[in-house]
């Protein structure tokens, strides 16, 4: 049972976060760069100071970083290249510790090599293994899979959730990779400008995001209103959505349920306004409109209707949104 | 890259001359048949001896005391930091007789420390302590600079990895630290002694100059030649500069990058 609370300044900036996670829990820190995730992984290994820090009930913030029962592995694991990959892992722990942990990871034929023989993803299980075999209560993991190619990608994170689903400690991994803290986090803690915005379940985070920042991540409209009888009004206009929350709330309209047209449209959408092409960003097998209008909003289409409708930027286009398609909670 | 103007070229020339030609010169008027006798007179070889002794001494000293201080100088932001350095980097710059001088005020039998240690029976100046101390004093800092250069340069995240393995500062040190720069402690300490083993004013002005005591090889090359006997100094000469070509060639890639 891990209970935080860090607060500190270095450099003008500062970093102010609770964190609370139960045993066997894995915990994604999410947050663009310079949200202060490595800041933050740093105060919790005591690498620098500032904020309390209880583990299992025993308070550690006045411990050195060698007394913490917490495991790290690092970006670019930090292995120690004039060591032997055994002898890394065996740095803090026994001989026995480290080669039971070295066959864990599927590496027991590689302990007399150097680090600077590993491969990417080698180098990555020699990391984890020499942190879980210090045995640990928490285990830290700084952007673990960042420094690796796509293909060594998956892998190792389907190894890596394998690996933290039997760590019964807290596991808490600071990453800006929504598809990592997605595929391994039970919980996900978005972290901007050193502060928790966003905390919960992957699934509540990706359906009800909070911020513009992970809105975009989780490739969403995020749109900030007043909602009343059903009527969601914005800084620039209105939106008709199926609800019965009333106040402030925030609406996510998701780009697919954005429908374009040249003409005015008939029928049923109660959201119909005229805007303006800003952009067009094409993905692998659809096209992201931008449309400016009194509610900006991004529209999902797929390559041909690009060319059917003869999109281009600075187009006016007719905007169409079901109001049944929007979700809408309170802030 | 451009090359630089033709005309630069014969000047460069002229430059490897004025470094050249002296060496040849020792070359030339060797006298190579006597080589082994020379080698084998009592007096040199007592020289030669006290030469390895006090250099070696000196070099041990410097590595025991410069590692400590070119860690703290390396790791610690303290003010007076670079007043530090420069008062450790002086001997490096200052004419060594005033070196030696500067000991001898301070450590001479009235000297500032000197005459309190008197008392106490230590006796530094004319004897073969002396001559260690200021072979150091002129020596050390070559070790120094080297080895905070490469502590600066080691990723101090290894050192941060290390703690969070469970290893105390002391362990850090020992165990990725100084694995980490010990090509550069290697090179600082052969650097260092290569110094010390050529040292001559200070030495000469802190511990004299006595036949079989503090009498060190480029003193006795210096005492030979004032007295004539050309041949001995010459060959004696040819071995100081072997050792020191020997040095930078083992060196050659390595104490450039350090420095």
């Amino acid at each position: 049972m891990l209970d935080a609370r860090i607060d500190l300044t270095v450099g003008g900036f500062r970093l102010d976060v609770e964190l609370t996670a139960a045993a066997g829990e894995v915990v994604a820190v999410l947050g663009p760069n310079g949200a202060g995730k490595t800041t933050l992984l740093r105060a919790l290994a005591g690498l620098v100071e500032g904020g309390r820090l209880t583990l299992d009930g025993v308070v550690l913030d006045r411990l050195p970083p060698e007394k913490r029962p917490i495991g790290v592995v690092f970006q670019d694991y930090l292995l120690f290249p004039h060591l032997s990959v055994r002898d890394n892992v065996a740095f803090g722990a026994t001989r026995h510790a480290a080669d039971q942990w070295l066959a864990r990871v599927g590496l027991a034929d590689r302990g007399g090599a150097r680090p600077a023989e590993l491969s990417g993803g080698q180098a990555q299980r020699v990391a984890l293994a020499r942190a879980l075999a210090t045995d640990p209560t928490l285990l830290l993991l700084d952007e673990p899979l960042a420094a690796l190619d796509v293909r060594t990608r998956s892998e190792i994170r389907r190894d890596l959730r394998h690996h933290l689903s039997d760590f019964p400690g807290v596991t808490l991994l600071v990453t800006h990779d929504p598809v990592d803290a997605f595929a391994l986090a039970d919980r996900i803690v978005v972290l901007e400008g050193g502060r928790v915005t966003q905390s919960g379940p992957p699934a509540d985070v990706a359906a009800r995001p909070r911020s513009d920042y992970v809105a975009e991540l989780v490739g969403t409209n995020l749109v900030r209103g007043v909602a009343h009888q059903g009527v969601v009004s914005t800084s620039g206009g209105t939106l008709v959505a199926a609800t019965t929350v009333e106040g402030p709330v925030l609406a996510v309209v998701p780009p697919g349920a954005v429908a374009l047209h040249r003409t005015h449209p008939e029928g049923s959408p109660r959201n119909v306004w005229e805007g303006r092409i800003a952009a067009l960003d094409r993905l692998v097998d659809r096209v992201h409109v931008r449309v400016e209008g009194p509610i900006p909003l991004v529209a999902a289409v797929v390559p041909a209707a690009v060319e059917d409708l003869a999109l281009r930027v600075d187009d006016s286009i007719w905007v169409a949104v079901k109001a049944t398609e929007i979700e809408v909670y309170p802030v | 890259m451009t090359r630089p103007p033709r005309a630069v070229y014969p000047l460069a020339a002229l430059a490897v001359a004025l470094f050249a030609v002296p060496l040849l010169g020792l070359l030339w008027r060797a006298p190579w048949s006597a080589v082994w006798d020379q080698l084998a007179d009592p007096d040199a070889r007592t020289a030669l001896r006290l030469s390895l002794v006090t250099s070696l001494s000196a070099t041990v000293l410097a590595v025991v005391l410069g590692i400590p201080l070119a860690w703290v100088q390396a790791r610690v932001d303290y003010p007076g930091r670079s007043v530090v350095r420069a008062l450790t980097t002086l001997p490096m710059v200052l004419p060594p007789v005033v070196g030696g001088i500067a000991l001898l005020l301070a450590l001479g039998r009235r000297g500032l420390i000197g005459q309190h240690l008197d008392k106490v029976g230590v006796n530094l100046p004319f004897h073969l302590p002396g001559a260690v101390l200021a072979e150091a004093f002129v020596a050390m800092p070559f070790f120094v600079l080297t080895v905070e250069a490469a502590l600066r340069s080691v990723d101090t995240r290894l050192e941060d990895a290390a703690r969070t393995l469970g290893a105390s500062p002391w362990r850090v040190f020992w165990r990725v630290t100084l694995p980490l720069v010990r090509p550069s402690v290697i090179a600082g300490a052969v650097l260092c002694w290569a110094r010390a083993l050529g040292e001559f004013g200070a030495t000469i002005t802190f511990a004299g100059n006595l036949a079989g005591h503090t009498q060190t090889l480029p003193l006795f090359v210096y005492v030979k030649l004032e007295s004539g006997d050309t041949g001995s100094a010459i060959v004696l000469s040819l071995v100081l500069l072997l050792v020191s070509l020997a040095v930078l060639v083992a060196l050659r890639d390595r104490w450039m990058k350090a420095l």
